[in-house]
Protein backbone atom coordinates (compact mmCIF):
# COMPACT_ATOMS: atom_id res chain seq x y z
CA UNK A 1 0.00 0.00 0.00
CA UNK A 2 2.63 2.55 0.98
CA UNK A 3 4.76 1.78 -1.91
CA UNK A 4 1.82 2.59 -3.96
CA UNK A 5 1.09 6.18 -2.46
CA UNK A 6 4.60 6.59 -2.91
CA UNK A 7 4.55 5.82 -6.30
CA UNK A 8 1.52 8.17 -7.22
CA UNK A 9 2.80 10.88 -5.31
CA UNK A 10 5.85 10.37 -7.32
CA UNK A 11 3.47 10.71 -10.62
CA UNK A 12 1.45 13.63 -9.54
CA UNK A 13 4.89 15.27 -8.47
CA UNK A 14 6.15 14.73 -11.83
CA UNK A 15 2.80 15.84 -13.76
CA UNK A 16 3.06 18.56 -11.73
CA UNK A 17 6.38 19.95 -12.85
CA UNK A 18 5.63 18.92 -16.36
CA UNK A 19 2.75 20.94 -15.76
CA UNK A 20 4.94 24.13 -14.46
CA UNK A 21 7.74 23.16 -17.04
CA UNK A 22 5.37 23.48 -20.24
CA UNK A 23 3.52 26.67 -18.50
CA UNK A 24 7.11 28.37 -18.19
CA UNK A 25 7.78 27.61 -22.07
CA UNK A 26 4.75 29.28 -23.12
CA UNK A 27 5.24 32.62 -20.72
CA UNK A 28 8.87 32.88 -21.24
CA UNK A 29 8.93 32.86 -24.73
CA UNK A 30 12.23 34.10 -25.07
CA UNK A 31 11.54 37.32 -27.68
CA UNK A 32 8.86 38.81 -25.34
CA UNK A 33 11.23 41.21 -23.68
CA UNK A 34 13.04 42.36 -26.27
CA UNK A 35 10.38 41.80 -29.38
CA UNK A 36 7.57 42.80 -27.97
CA UNK A 37 4.31 43.79 -29.72
CA UNK A 38 4.27 47.33 -30.23
CA UNK A 39 1.86 49.95 -32.08
CA UNK A 40 3.15 50.86 -35.80
CA UNK A 41 5.39 53.48 -35.65
CA UNK A 42 4.14 57.17 -36.95
CA UNK A 43 5.81 58.81 -39.71
CA UNK A 44 8.49 60.90 -38.60
CA UNK A 45 8.75 64.62 -39.72
CA UNK A 46 8.78 65.25 -43.33
CA UNK A 47 7.43 61.62 -44.31
CA UNK A 48 4.05 61.55 -45.62
CA UNK A 49 3.42 57.92 -45.51
CA UNK A 50 0.11 56.19 -44.88
CA UNK A 51 -0.23 52.78 -43.84
CA UNK A 52 -2.99 52.66 -45.95
CA UNK A 53 -1.51 53.01 -49.12
CA UNK A 54 0.41 49.98 -49.40
CA UNK A 55 -1.33 46.66 -50.78
CA UNK A 56 -0.46 44.67 -47.99
CA UNK A 57 -1.68 44.94 -44.23
CA UNK A 58 0.80 46.07 -41.64
CA UNK A 59 -0.24 45.12 -38.01
CA UNK A 60 2.12 44.84 -35.39
CA UNK A 61 1.61 41.18 -35.30
CA UNK A 62 3.28 41.26 -38.49
CA UNK A 63 6.13 43.31 -37.76
CA UNK A 64 7.56 41.63 -34.98
CA UNK A 65 7.44 38.56 -36.79
CA UNK A 66 9.17 40.58 -39.67
CA UNK A 67 11.57 42.15 -37.17
CA UNK A 68 12.70 38.40 -35.68
CA UNK A 69 12.76 37.40 -39.26
CA UNK A 70 15.20 39.77 -40.26
CA UNK A 71 17.71 39.50 -38.39
CA UNK A 72 17.85 35.92 -37.49
CA UNK A 73 20.49 34.03 -39.63
CA UNK A 74 18.96 30.42 -39.35
CA UNK A 75 16.82 31.81 -42.97
CA UNK A 76 20.23 31.20 -44.59
CA UNK A 77 21.35 27.67 -46.36
CA UNK A 78 24.33 27.55 -43.44
CA UNK A 79 22.54 29.85 -40.57
CA UNK A 80 25.66 32.52 -41.00
CA UNK A 81 23.72 35.40 -42.95
CA UNK A 82 20.81 37.65 -41.96
CA UNK A 83 18.90 40.45 -43.82
CA UNK A 84 20.20 42.59 -41.73
CA UNK A 85 23.59 41.15 -42.35
CA UNK A 86 23.27 43.26 -45.60
CA UNK A 87 21.26 45.43 -44.36
CA UNK A 88 22.52 47.21 -41.38
CA UNK A 89 19.89 48.89 -39.35
CA UNK A 90 21.59 51.56 -38.49
CA UNK A 91 23.01 52.66 -41.88
CA UNK A 92 19.65 53.45 -43.79
CA UNK A 93 19.45 49.59 -43.92
CA UNK A 94 22.41 49.29 -46.29
CA UNK A 95 26.20 48.82 -45.48
CA UNK A 96 29.31 50.11 -46.61
CA UNK A 97 30.65 47.44 -48.91
CA UNK A 98 30.90 48.45 -52.61
CA UNK A 99 29.25 44.96 -53.78
CA UNK A 100 26.96 42.99 -51.52
CA UNK A 101 28.85 39.91 -49.36
CA UNK A 102 26.78 36.88 -49.02
CA UNK A 103 27.09 33.59 -47.28
CA UNK A 104 31.31 31.87 -47.55
CA UNK A 105 32.34 35.28 -48.38
CA UNK A 106 31.00 35.06 -51.90
CA UNK A 107 30.77 38.75 -53.31
CA UNK A 108 27.54 39.92 -55.45
CA UNK A 109 27.29 42.22 -58.61
CA UNK A 110 25.97 44.70 -57.15
CA UNK A 111 25.51 47.18 -53.37
CA UNK A 112 22.85 46.45 -51.07
CA UNK A 113 19.84 49.24 -51.56
CA UNK A 114 18.72 51.04 -48.82
CA UNK A 115 15.81 50.13 -47.36
CA UNK A 116 14.15 53.29 -45.47
CA UNK A 117 11.26 54.14 -46.46
CA UNK A 118 11.30 51.62 -49.45
CA UNK A 119 7.75 49.75 -48.78
CA UNK A 120 6.43 53.48 -50.30
CA UNK A 121 8.15 53.50 -53.46
CA UNK A 122 6.47 55.40 -56.18
CA UNK A 123 6.21 53.13 -58.87
CA UNK A 124 5.80 49.56 -57.55
CA UNK A 125 9.15 47.86 -58.33
CA UNK A 126 11.78 46.60 -56.32
CA UNK A 127 16.41 45.87 -56.64
CA UNK A 128 18.57 48.21 -58.67
CA UNK A 129 16.75 46.60 -62.31
CA UNK A 130 13.15 46.58 -60.59
CA UNK A 131 12.47 42.75 -61.12
CA UNK A 132 10.53 42.53 -58.27
CA UNK A 133 6.81 43.99 -58.87
CA UNK A 134 6.24 44.28 -54.94
CA UNK A 135 7.72 44.76 -51.85
CA UNK A 136 6.43 41.16 -50.72
CA UNK A 137 8.31 39.89 -54.30
CA UNK A 138 11.50 41.01 -53.13
CA UNK A 139 11.90 39.40 -50.04
CA UNK A 140 12.53 35.22 -51.22
CA UNK A 141 14.91 36.93 -53.75
CA UNK A 142 18.21 37.36 -50.83
CA UNK A 143 16.53 34.52 -49.10
CA UNK A 144 17.11 32.37 -52.28
CA UNK A 145 19.94 34.13 -54.48
CA UNK A 146 22.95 31.32 -53.97
CA UNK A 147 25.70 34.37 -53.57
CA UNK A 148 23.60 35.65 -50.75
CA UNK A 149 21.82 33.92 -48.28
CA UNK A 150 21.40 30.41 -50.33
CA UNK A 151 18.78 29.06 -49.51
CA UNK A 152 15.45 27.49 -50.99
CA UNK A 153 11.53 27.88 -50.25
CA UNK A 154 11.69 24.20 -49.14
CA UNK A 155 14.54 24.74 -46.55
CA UNK A 156 13.39 28.21 -45.03
CA UNK A 157 9.79 26.42 -44.62
CA UNK A 158 10.92 23.40 -42.87
CA UNK A 159 13.52 25.39 -40.44
CA UNK A 160 10.64 27.85 -39.41
CA UNK A 161 7.93 24.78 -39.14
CA UNK A 162 10.74 22.90 -36.75
CA UNK A 163 10.47 25.92 -34.34
CA UNK A 164 7.49 26.33 -32.15
CA UNK A 165 7.79 29.95 -31.22
CA UNK A 166 7.64 30.65 -35.10
CA UNK A 167 4.86 28.20 -35.32
CA UNK A 168 3.19 30.78 -32.74
CA UNK A 169 3.90 33.93 -34.02
CA UNK A 170 2.78 33.01 -37.39
CA UNK A 171 0.04 31.71 -36.07
CA UNK A 172 -0.64 34.83 -34.33
CA UNK A 173 0.26 37.12 -37.25
CA UNK A 174 -2.19 35.54 -39.74
CA UNK A 175 -4.96 34.24 -38.11
CA UNK A 176 -4.36 30.06 -38.80
CA UNK A 177 -0.95 28.10 -38.86
CA UNK A 178 -0.54 28.25 -42.49
CA UNK A 179 3.84 28.69 -42.84
CA UNK A 180 4.95 29.46 -46.15
CA UNK A 181 7.67 31.78 -47.59
CA UNK A 182 4.66 34.28 -48.71
CA UNK A 183 4.25 34.90 -45.77
CA UNK A 184 7.62 34.98 -44.61
CA UNK A 185 8.12 37.82 -47.27
CA UNK A 186 4.65 39.70 -46.37
CA UNK A 187 6.25 39.49 -42.59
CA UNK A 188 9.39 40.78 -43.45
CA UNK A 189 7.86 43.35 -45.65
CA UNK A 190 6.03 44.56 -42.75
CA UNK A 191 8.71 45.16 -40.78
CA UNK A 192 10.44 46.85 -43.53
CA UNK A 193 7.16 49.31 -44.14
CA UNK A 194 7.92 50.54 -40.26
CA UNK A 195 11.75 51.67 -41.05
CA UNK A 196 10.62 55.55 -41.82
CA UNK A 197 13.34 57.60 -41.93
CA UNK A 198 12.56 61.08 -41.55
CA UNK A 199 13.16 63.99 -38.74
CA UNK A 200 16.54 65.30 -40.58
CA UNK A 201 18.07 68.65 -40.64
CA UNK A 202 16.29 68.99 -44.08
CA UNK A 203 12.82 67.81 -42.76
CA UNK A 204 13.40 70.91 -39.98
CA UNK A 205 14.11 73.54 -42.16
CA UNK A 206 11.36 72.71 -44.75
CA UNK A 207 9.36 72.43 -41.54
CA UNK A 208 9.98 76.35 -40.80
CA UNK A 209 13.48 75.69 -38.65
CA UNK A 210 15.42 78.33 -40.26
CA UNK A 211 18.56 77.39 -38.19
CA UNK A 212 18.35 73.69 -39.02
CA UNK A 213 21.05 74.22 -42.25
CA UNK A 214 24.00 76.07 -41.85
CA UNK A 215 24.81 78.56 -44.72
CA UNK A 216 26.34 75.99 -47.28
CA UNK A 217 23.70 73.85 -46.43
CA UNK A 218 20.99 76.22 -47.19
CA UNK A 219 23.01 76.66 -50.80
CA UNK A 220 23.31 73.17 -51.12
CA UNK A 221 19.48 72.88 -50.86
CA UNK A 222 18.81 75.32 -53.77
CA UNK A 223 21.05 73.59 -55.78
CA UNK A 224 19.44 70.24 -55.29
CA UNK A 225 15.99 71.99 -56.21
CA UNK A 226 17.56 73.99 -58.40
CA UNK A 227 20.27 74.37 -61.00
CA UNK A 228 22.18 70.86 -60.02
CA UNK A 229 18.77 69.22 -60.94
CA UNK A 230 19.14 66.65 -58.42
CA UNK A 231 15.48 67.19 -58.26
CA UNK A 232 14.84 65.79 -61.21
CA UNK A 233 14.96 62.62 -60.35
CA UNK A 234 15.73 62.32 -56.00
CA UNK A 235 11.70 63.92 -55.69
CA UNK A 236 9.48 64.00 -53.29
CA UNK A 237 9.66 62.61 -49.72
CA UNK A 238 11.78 59.28 -50.10
CA UNK A 239 13.98 61.62 -52.65
CA UNK A 240 13.37 58.65 -55.46
CA UNK A 241 11.20 58.60 -58.85
CA UNK A 242 11.84 55.08 -58.58
CA UNK A 243 12.40 55.07 -62.25
CA UNK A 244 15.47 53.96 -63.77
CA UNK A 245 18.33 56.40 -65.46
CA UNK A 246 21.22 55.45 -66.98
CA UNK A 247 24.43 57.66 -65.45
CA UNK A 248 26.82 56.03 -67.66
CA UNK A 249 28.59 54.14 -64.44
CA UNK A 250 29.80 51.02 -64.84
CA UNK A 251 30.40 51.07 -68.34
CA UNK A 252 33.54 50.02 -70.07
CA UNK A 253 34.95 49.98 -73.49
CA UNK A 254 32.61 47.53 -75.73
CA UNK A 255 33.59 43.88 -76.07
CA UNK A 256 32.56 40.59 -77.15
CA UNK A 257 31.06 39.64 -73.93
CA UNK A 258 29.50 42.79 -73.15
CA UNK A 259 28.89 44.94 -76.66
CA UNK A 260 27.42 47.27 -74.95
CA UNK A 261 30.13 48.16 -73.13
CA UNK A 262 27.95 47.40 -69.90
CA UNK A 263 28.39 44.25 -68.27
CA UNK A 264 25.37 44.76 -66.05
CA UNK A 265 22.62 45.53 -68.38
CA UNK A 266 20.22 46.96 -65.40
CA UNK A 267 16.81 47.29 -66.25
CA UNK A 268 17.18 46.24 -69.73
CA UNK A 269 17.42 42.62 -67.98
CA UNK A 270 14.70 42.77 -67.01
CA UNK A 271 12.67 44.46 -70.07
CA UNK A 272 14.57 43.72 -73.00
CA UNK A 273 14.45 47.11 -74.43
CA UNK A 274 17.59 48.79 -75.84
CA UNK A 275 16.40 52.35 -74.01
CA UNK A 276 16.88 50.62 -70.92
CA UNK A 277 20.25 49.85 -71.16
CA UNK A 278 22.37 50.52 -68.24
CA UNK A 279 19.24 52.31 -66.78
CA UNK A 280 19.42 51.62 -62.81
CA UNK A 281 16.67 52.60 -60.06
CA UNK A 282 16.96 56.00 -58.42
CA UNK A 283 17.74 55.11 -54.57
CA UNK A 284 16.62 57.64 -51.92
CA UNK A 285 19.20 60.07 -50.90
CA UNK A 286 17.84 59.70 -47.07
CA UNK A 287 20.74 58.64 -45.22
CA UNK A 288 22.84 59.12 -47.85
CA UNK A 289 26.01 60.16 -46.14
CA UNK A 290 25.93 57.17 -43.30
CA UNK A 291 26.33 54.58 -46.81
CA UNK A 292 29.26 54.93 -48.86
CA UNK A 293 30.08 53.95 -51.37
CA UNK A 294 27.87 54.72 -53.82
CA UNK A 295 25.79 53.45 -57.28
CA UNK A 296 24.80 50.26 -58.11
CA UNK A 297 28.30 48.22 -58.51
CA UNK A 298 29.25 51.01 -55.41
CA UNK A 299 32.16 52.05 -57.87
CA UNK A 300 31.97 55.85 -56.38
CA UNK A 301 33.56 56.11 -53.09
CA UNK A 302 32.00 59.39 -51.70
CA UNK A 303 29.35 61.86 -51.87
CA UNK A 304 32.33 64.49 -53.67
CA UNK A 305 33.10 61.73 -56.63
CA UNK A 306 29.42 61.33 -56.91
CA UNK A 307 28.73 64.97 -57.54
CA UNK A 308 31.69 65.67 -60.01
CA UNK A 309 29.94 62.38 -61.85
CA UNK A 310 26.61 64.81 -62.23
CA UNK A 311 29.39 68.37 -62.92
CA UNK A 312 30.30 66.57 -66.09
CA UNK A 313 26.70 65.30 -67.24
CA UNK A 314 27.63 61.86 -66.31
CA UNK A 315 29.35 59.08 -68.57
CA UNK A 316 28.57 59.58 -71.97
CA UNK A 317 27.72 56.74 -73.50
CA UNK A 318 24.05 56.22 -75.97
CA UNK A 319 21.91 55.66 -73.36
CA UNK A 320 23.05 59.00 -71.10
CA UNK A 321 19.67 59.80 -69.74
CA UNK A 322 18.43 62.68 -71.15
CA UNK A 323 17.96 64.70 -67.97
CA UNK A 324 21.68 64.52 -67.60
CA UNK A 325 24.05 67.67 -68.72
CA UNK A 326 27.17 69.52 -67.43
CA UNK A 327 26.33 71.29 -64.82
CA UNK A 328 29.56 73.68 -64.70
CA UNK A 329 29.37 74.19 -61.20
CA UNK A 330 32.27 75.58 -59.44
CA UNK A 331 33.97 74.20 -56.06
CA UNK A 332 32.00 76.30 -53.74
CA UNK A 333 28.57 74.85 -54.93
CA UNK A 334 29.71 71.29 -55.71
CA UNK A 335 30.84 71.49 -51.61
CA UNK A 336 27.80 73.04 -51.01
CA UNK A 337 25.95 70.13 -52.43
CA UNK A 338 27.50 67.26 -50.09
CA UNK A 339 27.25 69.51 -47.75
CA UNK A 340 23.40 69.33 -47.91
CA UNK A 341 23.58 65.56 -49.14
CA UNK A 342 24.81 65.22 -45.43
CA UNK A 343 21.75 67.14 -44.03
CA UNK A 344 19.55 63.80 -45.30
CA UNK A 345 20.56 61.76 -41.84
CA UNK A 346 16.96 61.00 -40.29
CA UNK A 347 15.79 58.86 -37.38
CA UNK A 348 12.98 56.91 -36.52
CA UNK A 349 14.13 54.05 -38.05
CA UNK A 350 17.13 52.73 -36.51
CA UNK A 351 16.90 49.15 -34.54
CA UNK A 352 19.40 46.66 -33.62
CA UNK A 353 18.40 43.10 -33.52
CA UNK A 354 16.58 41.23 -30.86
CA UNK A 355 18.49 39.16 -28.06
CA UNK A 356 17.17 36.06 -28.55
CA UNK A 357 14.80 34.49 -31.24
CA UNK A 358 12.10 31.85 -31.32
CA UNK A 359 13.18 28.82 -30.03
CA UNK B 1 -12.82 89.33 -67.68
CA UNK B 2 -11.53 88.46 -64.47
CA UNK B 3 -13.51 88.74 -61.21
CA UNK B 4 -13.36 88.40 -57.65
CA UNK B 5 -16.42 87.95 -55.31
CA UNK B 6 -16.12 90.04 -52.10
CA UNK B 7 -18.24 90.60 -49.00
CA UNK B 8 -21.66 91.88 -49.33
CA UNK B 9 -20.05 94.88 -46.64
CA UNK B 10 -22.32 97.78 -45.51
CA UNK B 11 -21.75 99.72 -48.58
CA UNK B 12 -20.06 97.69 -51.70
CA UNK B 13 -18.86 98.97 -55.02
CA UNK B 14 -16.16 97.29 -57.48
CA UNK B 15 -13.25 98.23 -59.52
CA UNK B 16 -12.65 97.40 -62.47
CA UNK B 17 -10.07 98.43 -65.61
CA UNK B 18 -6.96 96.95 -67.67
CA UNK B 19 -3.69 96.76 -67.61
CA UNK B 20 -1.25 97.77 -70.06
CA UNK B 21 2.08 97.48 -70.81
CA UNK B 22 3.87 100.18 -72.33
CA UNK B 23 7.43 99.99 -74.29
CA UNK B 24 8.24 96.69 -76.42
CA UNK B 25 7.17 93.36 -75.18
CA UNK B 26 9.59 90.85 -74.84
CA UNK B 27 9.68 88.10 -76.99
CA UNK B 28 7.96 84.85 -76.14
CA UNK B 29 10.78 82.10 -76.28
CA UNK B 30 10.00 78.49 -76.45
CA UNK B 31 11.00 77.04 -73.15
CA UNK B 32 13.40 73.74 -73.82
CA UNK B 33 12.00 70.77 -72.81
CA UNK B 34 13.95 68.43 -73.87
CA UNK B 35 14.27 66.24 -70.74
CA UNK B 36 10.99 64.92 -70.84
CA UNK B 37 9.65 63.59 -74.02
CA UNK B 38 6.12 63.56 -73.13
CA UNK B 39 6.79 67.46 -72.63
CA UNK B 40 8.37 68.05 -75.39
CA UNK B 41 6.52 66.58 -77.56
CA UNK B 42 4.35 69.97 -77.50
CA UNK B 43 5.85 73.32 -77.68
CA UNK B 44 5.38 75.71 -74.86
CA UNK B 45 6.07 79.52 -74.58
CA UNK B 46 7.81 81.25 -71.39
CA UNK B 47 4.53 82.96 -70.20
CA UNK B 48 6.29 85.36 -67.81
CA UNK B 49 5.49 88.25 -69.63
CA UNK B 50 2.01 87.97 -71.89
CA UNK B 51 1.07 90.60 -73.75
CA UNK B 52 -2.57 90.31 -75.70
CA UNK B 53 -4.52 92.86 -77.91
CA UNK B 54 -4.08 96.38 -77.26
CA UNK B 55 -1.12 96.23 -75.06
CA UNK B 56 -3.23 94.26 -72.62
CA UNK B 57 -0.90 92.83 -70.09
CA UNK B 58 -1.91 89.29 -68.60
CA UNK B 59 -1.86 87.79 -64.90
CA UNK B 60 -1.49 90.79 -63.51
CA UNK B 61 -2.37 90.34 -59.49
CA UNK B 62 -4.87 92.95 -58.50
CA UNK B 63 -5.80 93.92 -55.18
CA UNK B 64 -6.75 96.14 -52.47
CA UNK B 65 -4.36 96.94 -49.75
CA UNK B 66 -3.92 98.60 -46.55
CA UNK B 67 -6.63 99.20 -43.91
CA UNK B 68 -10.10 97.89 -45.19
CA UNK B 69 -13.38 96.54 -43.49
CA UNK B 70 -12.78 93.04 -41.55
CA UNK B 71 -12.95 90.03 -44.39
CA UNK B 72 -15.11 87.35 -44.47
CA UNK B 73 -14.94 84.01 -43.81
CA UNK B 74 -12.85 81.82 -47.29
CA UNK B 75 -14.56 80.35 -49.42
CA UNK B 76 -15.25 76.92 -48.60
CA UNK B 77 -14.36 75.78 -52.51
CA UNK B 78 -10.73 74.99 -53.27
CA UNK B 79 -8.62 76.97 -55.60
CA UNK B 80 -6.87 74.62 -57.90
CA UNK B 81 -3.85 74.24 -60.00
CA UNK B 82 -3.19 72.10 -62.93
CA UNK B 83 -0.45 70.17 -64.17
CA UNK B 84 -1.29 69.91 -67.99
CA UNK B 85 0.68 70.18 -70.73
CA UNK B 86 3.78 70.19 -68.38
CA UNK B 87 2.47 73.96 -67.54
CA UNK B 88 0.78 75.46 -63.90
CA UNK B 89 -2.59 76.47 -65.09
CA UNK B 90 -3.44 79.32 -64.24
CA UNK B 91 -0.27 80.73 -63.58
CA UNK B 92 -1.36 83.23 -61.45
CA UNK B 93 -4.25 83.29 -58.98
CA UNK B 94 -5.07 83.97 -55.51
CA UNK B 95 -7.00 82.80 -52.44
CA UNK B 96 -7.80 83.34 -48.66
CA UNK B 97 -6.08 82.51 -45.70
CA UNK B 98 -7.30 79.39 -44.60
CA UNK B 99 -8.85 78.48 -48.23
CA UNK B 100 -7.77 74.98 -49.58
CA UNK B 101 -5.25 74.60 -52.20
CA UNK B 102 -5.53 71.60 -54.71
CA UNK B 103 -3.32 70.84 -57.35
CA UNK B 104 -3.86 67.83 -59.88
CA UNK B 105 -1.53 66.36 -62.41
CA UNK B 106 -3.74 65.91 -65.97
CA UNK B 107 -0.34 64.61 -67.49
CA UNK B 108 1.04 61.46 -68.71
CA UNK B 109 4.13 61.96 -66.56
CA UNK B 110 5.52 62.17 -63.11
CA UNK B 111 5.11 65.44 -61.60
CA UNK B 112 6.09 66.68 -58.07
CA UNK B 113 4.47 69.81 -56.98
CA UNK B 114 6.67 71.78 -54.68
CA UNK B 115 4.94 75.40 -53.28
CA UNK B 116 7.17 77.30 -51.58
CA UNK B 117 6.62 80.43 -49.06
CA UNK B 118 9.94 81.85 -49.53
CA UNK B 119 12.23 78.58 -48.60
CA UNK B 120 10.01 77.20 -46.74
CA UNK B 121 7.88 74.00 -47.80
CA UNK B 122 4.06 74.54 -48.29
CA UNK B 123 3.30 71.79 -50.41
CA UNK B 124 5.84 68.79 -51.81
CA UNK B 125 4.33 65.83 -53.33
CA UNK B 126 4.75 63.74 -56.45
CA UNK B 127 1.66 62.63 -58.29
CA UNK B 128 2.12 59.98 -61.34
CA UNK B 129 0.27 60.09 -64.05
CA UNK B 130 -3.52 59.57 -62.99
CA UNK B 131 -2.82 60.16 -59.57
CA UNK B 132 -4.99 61.42 -56.94
CA UNK B 133 -5.38 64.98 -56.53
CA UNK B 134 -3.23 66.62 -53.98
CA UNK B 135 -4.01 69.95 -51.73
CA UNK B 136 -4.32 71.65 -47.87
CA UNK B 137 -5.54 74.27 -46.48
CA UNK B 138 -3.07 77.03 -46.57
CA UNK B 139 -2.75 79.14 -43.38
CA UNK B 140 -1.24 83.02 -43.21
CA UNK B 141 0.23 85.48 -42.89
CA UNK B 142 -0.39 86.90 -46.34
CA UNK B 143 2.32 85.78 -48.79
CA UNK B 144 2.99 85.32 -52.70
CA UNK B 145 3.60 81.50 -53.03
CA UNK B 146 5.65 79.87 -55.77
CA UNK B 147 4.48 76.97 -57.29
CA UNK B 148 7.38 74.87 -58.85
CA UNK B 149 7.87 71.51 -60.03
CA UNK B 150 10.79 69.31 -59.05
CA UNK B 151 10.74 67.16 -61.53
CA UNK B 152 10.09 69.68 -64.63
CA UNK B 153 12.38 72.95 -64.07
CA UNK B 154 11.08 75.60 -66.39
CA UNK B 155 6.80 75.11 -64.54
CA UNK B 156 6.32 77.90 -62.36
CA UNK B 157 2.89 79.53 -61.06
CA UNK B 158 2.10 81.56 -58.36
CA UNK B 159 -0.17 81.53 -55.49
CA UNK B 160 -1.26 85.08 -53.63
CA UNK B 161 -2.41 83.85 -50.23
CA UNK B 162 -4.65 87.11 -49.45
CA UNK B 163 -6.34 88.33 -46.29
CA UNK B 164 -9.19 89.50 -47.79
CA UNK B 165 -11.17 88.08 -50.81
CA UNK B 166 -10.77 91.36 -53.09
CA UNK B 167 -8.10 90.85 -55.36
CA UNK B 168 -8.45 89.53 -58.60
CA UNK B 169 -6.23 88.33 -62.07
CA UNK B 170 -5.96 89.91 -65.49
CA UNK B 171 -7.31 87.95 -68.38
CA UNK B 172 -5.81 87.92 -72.20
CA UNK B 173 -6.52 91.17 -72.69
CA UNK B 174 -5.28 92.68 -69.38
CA UNK B 175 -8.79 93.39 -67.93
CA UNK B 176 -9.80 92.80 -63.95
CA UNK B 177 -12.94 93.63 -61.42
CA UNK B 178 -13.57 93.07 -58.13
CA UNK B 179 -16.66 93.06 -57.59
CA UNK B 180 -18.13 93.39 -54.24
CA UNK B 181 -15.53 95.44 -52.90
CA UNK B 182 -15.84 97.75 -49.38
CA UNK B 183 -16.53 101.37 -50.86
CA UNK B 184 -14.39 104.45 -49.48
CA UNK B 185 -11.03 105.16 -50.45
CA UNK B 186 -8.69 102.07 -50.60
CA UNK B 187 -5.00 101.43 -52.12
CA UNK B 188 -5.29 99.28 -54.76
CA UNK B 189 -1.85 97.48 -55.79
CA UNK B 190 -0.68 95.54 -58.71
CA UNK B 191 2.04 92.90 -59.12
CA UNK B 192 3.74 91.34 -61.91
CA UNK B 193 6.36 88.54 -61.82
CA UNK B 194 8.56 90.72 -64.08
CA UNK B 195 7.42 94.05 -63.73
CA UNK B 196 6.85 94.03 -59.53
CA UNK B 197 4.41 96.09 -58.04
CA UNK B 198 2.80 99.12 -58.22
CA UNK B 199 0.47 100.75 -56.46
CA UNK B 200 -2.60 103.97 -57.09
CA UNK B 201 -5.35 104.83 -54.47
CA UNK B 202 -8.71 104.57 -55.14
CA UNK B 203 -12.25 105.48 -54.65
CA UNK B 204 -14.86 102.86 -54.54
CA UNK B 205 -18.35 104.60 -54.66
CA UNK B 206 -21.13 102.50 -52.70
CA UNK B 207 -23.08 100.76 -55.19
CA UNK B 208 -20.91 101.67 -57.80
CA UNK B 209 -17.75 100.72 -60.19
CA UNK B 210 -14.67 102.48 -60.01
CA UNK B 211 -12.48 102.67 -63.22
CA UNK B 212 -8.66 102.10 -62.83
CA UNK B 213 -6.40 101.76 -65.95
CA UNK B 214 -2.66 101.01 -65.23
CA UNK B 215 0.34 101.28 -67.55
CA UNK B 216 3.33 99.21 -66.80
CA UNK B 217 6.73 100.03 -67.99
CA UNK B 218 8.56 97.49 -70.14
CA UNK B 219 11.78 99.45 -70.56
CA UNK B 220 14.28 99.23 -68.19
CA UNK B 221 13.10 95.82 -66.90
CA UNK B 222 14.59 92.28 -68.47
CA UNK B 223 12.21 89.72 -68.29
CA UNK B 224 13.44 86.57 -65.42
CA UNK B 225 14.83 83.51 -67.34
Amino acid sequence: MRGARWGLGLLLLLLLVGQVARASGREADPGATDNPLLPLPAPPLGVQASYDDLPFRVTPAKVRLGRWLFYDRRLSADGTLACAGCHDPTLGFSDRRARAVGIRGQVGARKTPPLVNLAFSLYENYFWDGRAPSLIAQAPGPIQNPLEMGSRPEAVVTTLSGIAGYRRAFREAFGDPRLDLPRVAEALSAYEATRLSGGSPYDRFDSGEEGALDAAQKRGRELFFGAARCSQCHVGWALSDAKFHNLGVGRRAPSAEAPTGFADLGRRQVTGRDEDTGAFKTPTLRDVARRAPYMHDGSLATLRAVVLLYNRGGNQNPWLDRKLEPLHLPPDDLDALVAFLQALDGTGYQDQAPRSFPR
Amino acid sequence: MARADGDLGPAAGSVRGRVRLTGPAPRQKALDRRSDPYCAATVQLDESVVVGRDRGLRNVLVRLAGPLPAAPPPPTAPVRVQQQQCTYTPRVQGLQIGQRLEVQNRDDTLHNVHVYRGHQTVLNRPQKEGGPVVGREVPGPPALLEVKCDVHPWMLGYVWVSPHPWFAVTDEGGSFEIARAPAGRHRLEIWHEVYGTQSVEVDIPAGGAARVDLDVAAAGASPRR
